[in-house]
């Protein structure tokens, strides 16, 4: 299996006045090629700031991040923000659409970041809308006119508009109700089966599921890990096992 | 009290707009209270200051041979109670020079007196009570103008040339007085040596400057102008006094000429001062609108818990009078501080000491204009609260229809990705950008105004000095038999370019039961006249046509069409008025009439002055000393008028130099306060959008420039429509503003350079403070814009 990106003695530490907070310690990871990694942990455990800090969203205290070999931890800001829209798409809990454009323009505004060609990224974009089952209807319309699981759905596809190598996923599931959240965990599933890597993270037993493996993270370092395989749907056994490594790990 | 809490909170949550507000509630506060204070306390400064010399109401410089006659007439006329007559040296336009901080000299008309004189009225009152030394021989005591215009101390060594002899002088001390305080208004200035300098120098003229000084004190109720008006008509009757042979001024005059450029300056000073409060009003009202929609979960939950409408609003109130009631005192404050520019500027204008006094009503009227304003603006936009209820608040405010628009569809757009996200910005912040659309019309607005002074009174004063209404050229008088052959000799002169016959005489006009005393020019030939003060007709060509001011026909009735009837002596004549002129000389009063039709009303009529103008390359000063000495035997006197509108004019421009770096510096912070607050609220109300694009792959510069695009448009077309319109209503602004000078119609110039600078100028300011405001986006991560 390629790896895409490894992080090497990870740390991320906030300080307020005199108190240090260490967030994540020496921690190593390896992401790779079409794997749908799932970070799991209880609250507090430094999840988001692991995917913040894999992503260049979030500059780490020490240690290097590896992009396709390219150590990306020194990068400036404006580096990180170009490295970003090249090789990165971003799935929030929040969906955070922004709400005075479109969706087609949502969409759009980060396909043309990588390119200038803007009839190649429309065509991909109706077609990536379409893939998640939204149709033409929905592309004049604003994000407040959307539900919360279609608006989750375009937000996979500005996510995905640019090709990326990987997309990071923060609690994508958070705000939906269970049909909604059914609807864009399978998005997730399909475009992973499509070869795309995937890192997310989630509290939600039945999120993580989907996952080939199951990072878990708990006060700032990786404890372990479990490796589930592709997903099939229907699986009970698969949800067996994660179970039984989630107790074990104390979640 | 929990109101006081609540508003205590807001105000520290809201930091940038407390203190942006603070600030120009403090300025706006300033220059109301100066202005106001000095335009209610200005007529008591100077019946003040006429008590404290005892003065008179009235005065006449007269030659000693017409005293008998003068006080005859004096005598015969209502009102007066007693009369003090003091010998007086009347020198006309004699250089002075500070030896000491070896100044440029400056022609000054000087009275001379003697300061050993005992006198019951207009007394000596010198403005350091105790002066320990004991005076010299050459001591001298100038008037306070000379100090605070132009730097004058004691101790000082002054020359003075008199008669082309250089006469050194030291200075004693400083007087004050209310006739002849300032030379701008009263032409003379008056010195006071001690008795025996004061004999040489009356005796060494040999009678050439020797006159009288007639106080007149005039019984209680009785009006000044009136009696000035009445004795000019009794002495242009009487026959026995020659043309232009004595000079009358009274008090309510010279006060009220005093008082109009004083007044204004501060009418300046307060107009600046309301549009300031215009952009505050502004500022308010997006703080509040945009502070319930930023905090409506805080107000949905604050009405949950039980908080009445009625409260919400009243915190708010509470919030924006406390900023109030603090820019208030701080700007009162600040006009303590800033005491001595605003007394130096009165007493430049006004040749007195000024001491700015705390006037109760100025503060008051400030204190109810910058509180009500705030009050009712406060008042009026709070009252969309009342259409919140605690659950539509608490689900931020959740529409069910949504009527936005997409502009500038990125599938369409014709523009780089940059450019059309920053473009829908600016479309989307419409409420925001209106306000910043209307703050930067108002400042490009006064911006304009600031430059229209420059360009009109600094850089270029062929306006100014038309408007004053001198024509720039030496002044000949001679009154012997042969005056026609020697102004005939002196036209032919290879130094002079030209000459008219001009001059001024007192007259009275009469129009349908209405009478004025004025002054007219009488000239052969209104074409060579190098000013055309004519706003509207034309000058008299013919005798029976006159040209009257717009102060004169205001005080008539009368306008052109019109005719008006001349009393002169015995001889009344009427004229059909032709024109109307304009200008700030005299107080704006005169009449325009050729010399035959002078001579309709006086037969015996024979001009008597010339205007000489020098050709290029002859200094005036040296052509009067060419004339006056190969005619000194005929009596003719020269005056050179470019000194006297030279310092006419600099003491206007000192106050108009004070004003337009006030305003400039106060247009610029303002401009800069509010973009920076502007920008401020966007980027904090925008931090999520702000975040996410980050997040998505834009750079931070990207970033800036969808904030910079965001704005800078807005600004560029409220600078273009304020520059418009101030330089469409410049000129009636102006006229409104000089109309209580004699000015109807102003003509100022704008070049449009000078308007391409403006409105550029605002925009490239609101440009660099947006970007600067913006750059607090380079520092910050991604995930902790859209975390906080």
């Amino acid at each position: 299996m390629t790896t895409i990106l490894e992080a090497k003695n990870l740390c991320k530490t906030y300080s307020s006045g005199k108190v240090m907070q260490h967030v994540l310690k020496n921690l190593n990871i390896q992401i790779y090629q079409g794997e749908f990694t799932v970070i799991m942990g209880n609250s507090g455990s430094g999840k988001s700031t692991l995917l913040y800090a894999l992503s260049g969203m979030d500059a780490p205290t020490l240690g290097s991040i590896f992009f396709q070999g390219t150590d990306i931890s020194d990068y400036s800001n404006d580096k990180l923000a170009i490295f970003r829209r090249q090789h990165c798409g971003f799935v929030f809990q929040q969906v955070y659409l922004n709400e005075t454009m479109s969706i087609m323009d949502n969409v759009l505004m980060c396909g043309l970041l990588k390119t200038k060609e803007k009839k190649e990224v429309v065509k991909k974009a109706k077609e990536l809308l379409n893939q998640v089952g939204l149709s033409e209807e929905v592309y004049r319309k604003f994000p407040s006119q959307l539900s919360g699981g279609e608006a989750q759905r375009v937000a996979i596809v500005r996510a995905l508009i640019n090709s990326p190598e990987i997309v990071f996923a923060d609690e994508p599931t958070g705000a939906l109700n269970s049909a909604s959240a059914t609807n864009v965990l399978d998005v997730m599933t399909k475009v992973n089966e499509e070869g795309q890597s995937i890192v997310m993270v989630t509290h939600d037993i039945k999120t993580a599921r989907r996952a080939d493996r199951i990072l878990y993270l708990k006060d700032g370092v990786i404890v372990d890990e479990l490796h589930l395989g592709k997903y099939v749907k229907g699986d009970k056994e698969r949800h067996t096992k994660l179970r039984e490594f989630l107790e074990r790990m104390g979640w | 009290m929990k109101m006081l809490l609540i508003a205590k909170s807001n105000m520290r949550k809201n930091r940038t707009a407390t203190i942006t507000l603070t600030i120009l509630l403090m300025i706006a506060t300033m220059m109301l209270y100066i202005g106001l204070g000095v335009i209610f306390q200005v007529n008591h400064f100077f019946d003040k200051k006429d008590q404290e010399i005892n003065g008179t109401g009235f005065v006449v410089l007269s030659p000693e041979k017409q005293e008998k006659p003068l006080l005859k007439i004096l005598k015969d006329m209502e009102g007066v109670s007693d009369i003090e007559s003091q010998h007086v040296i009347n020198y006309s336009w004699i250089p002075v020079k500070n030896l000491t901080k070896n100044n440029e000299a400056k022609a000054f008309s000087i009275l001379m007196l003697n300061a050993d004189d005992d006198i019951k009225y207009c007394k000596l009152n010198m403005t350091v009570s105790e002066i320990e030394q004991i005076p010299k021989e050459n001591s001298i005591i100038l008037p306070y103008y000379l100090s605070v215009s132009d730097g004058y101390q004691i101790g000082d060594r002054v020359e003075l040339e008199i008669q082309g002899e250089k006469i050194e002088f030291e200075v004693y001390g400083f007087h004050e007085e209310t006739l002849f305080s300032n030379p701008t208004n009263s032409g003379k200035v008056k010195c006071f040596v001690f008795e025996q300098k004061f004999q040489e120098l009356y005796v060494a003229n040999k009678g050439a400057y020797n006159q009288k000084l007639y106080k007149v004190k005039l019984t209680p109720g009785i009006s000044t102008i009136s009696f000035e008006e009445d004795f000019v008509k009794r002495v242009t009757q009487s026959n026995q006094f020659e043309d232009g042979s004595f000079a009358a001024l009274n008090y309510d005059r010279m006060k009220e000429a005093a008082g109009l450029t004083l007044n204004l300056y501060m009418a300046i000073l307060i107009v600046f001062a309301i549009i300031i409060v215009t952009v505050t009003v502004v500022i308010i009202r997006f703080t509040i609108v945009t502070h319930i929609e930023e905090n409506i979960k805080s107000l949905g939950s604050m009405q949950a818990m039980g908080y009445t409408n009625r409260e919400i609003k009243l915190s708010l109130l509470v919030q924006f009078l406390s900023i109030s009631i603090i820019g208030y005192v701080l700007g009162l404050i600040l006009s303590f501080i800033g005491r001595d520019i605003v007394n130096n500027l009165v007493s430049v204008t006004t040749g007195l000491m000024w001491e700015n006094q705390i006037n109760v009503l100025a503060a008051s009227i400030s204190f109810i204009v910058v509180i009500l304003v705030v009050a009712l603006i406060t008042l009026q936009t709070v009252r969309r609260i009342n259409k919140l209820n605690p659950i539509t608040a608490l689900r931020n405010g959740i529409l069910t229809h949504n009527f936005q628009k997409n502009y500038l569809p990125l599938q369409k757009s014709p523009f780089h990705l940059n450019i059309t996200v920053g473009l829908k910005g600016l479309f989307q912040n419409k409420k925001q950008n209106i306000a910043i659309g209307i703050i930067s019309v108002l400042i490009t607005f006064t911006y304009i105004f600031t430059l229209s002074l420059y360009q009109n009174f600094i850089c270029e004063n062929r306006i100014m000095i038309s408007m004053v209404g001198l024509e720039e050229s030496i002044q000949v008088t001679c009154k012997s038999e042969n005056k026609q052959k020697i102004f005939d000799e002196i036209s032919s002169m290879p130094e002079v370019a030209k000459t008219v016959q001009h001059e001024t005489i007192d007259i009275t006009l009469n129009y349908q039961n209405k009478q004025c005393s004025t002054v007219a020019n009488i000239c052969n030939d209104f074409d060579l006249l190098e000013l055309n003060n004519v706003y509207r007709g034309r000058y008299p060509i013919h005798e029976n046509e006159i040209v009257i001011s717009s102060v004169v026909s205001k005080a008539l009735g009368a306008t052109i069409g019109d005719a008006v009837t001349i009393v002169y002596g015995d001889n009344t004549c009427d004229y059909l008025v032709v024109g109307l002129s304009q200008h700030v000389y005299q107080l704006g009063s005169s009449v325009s009439l050729t010399s035959q039709g002078m001579l309709r009303v006086n037969p015996e009529y024979s001009g008597s002055c010339l205007f000489v103008y020098n050709n290029d390359g002859i200094e005036p000063s040296d052509l009067i000393n060419t004339i006056q000495n190969k005619y000194e035997e005929e009596g003719i006197t020269c005056e050179d008028n470019e000194k006297l509108l030279n310092a006419m004019i600099e003491t206007i421009n000192q106050a108009i130099l004070l004003f337009i770096t006030i305003f400039i510096i106060v247009t610029t912070g303002v401009i800069c306060i509010t973009m920076h607050y502007l920008v401020k609220v966007r980027i904090i109300k925008e931090k999520t959008i702000l975040g996410i694009h980050k997040s998505l792959g834009f750079t931070t510069k990207q970033v800036l420039g969808h904030t910079v695009i965001g704005f800078c448009p807005v600004v560029l077309i409220g600078s273009l429509l304020g520059g418009g319109l101030g330089a469409i209503f410049m000129n009636k602004i102006f006229s409104w503003m000089f109309s209580f000078t004699g000015i109807s119609k102003a003509n100022l110039q704008m070049p449009f350079q000078l308007f391409v600078i403006a409105v550029l100028s605002i925009t490239i300011l609101a440009v660099i403070t947006t970007i600067i405001s913006s750059l607090r986006i380079r520092k910050i991560q991604p995930c902790e814009l859209f975390r906080a």
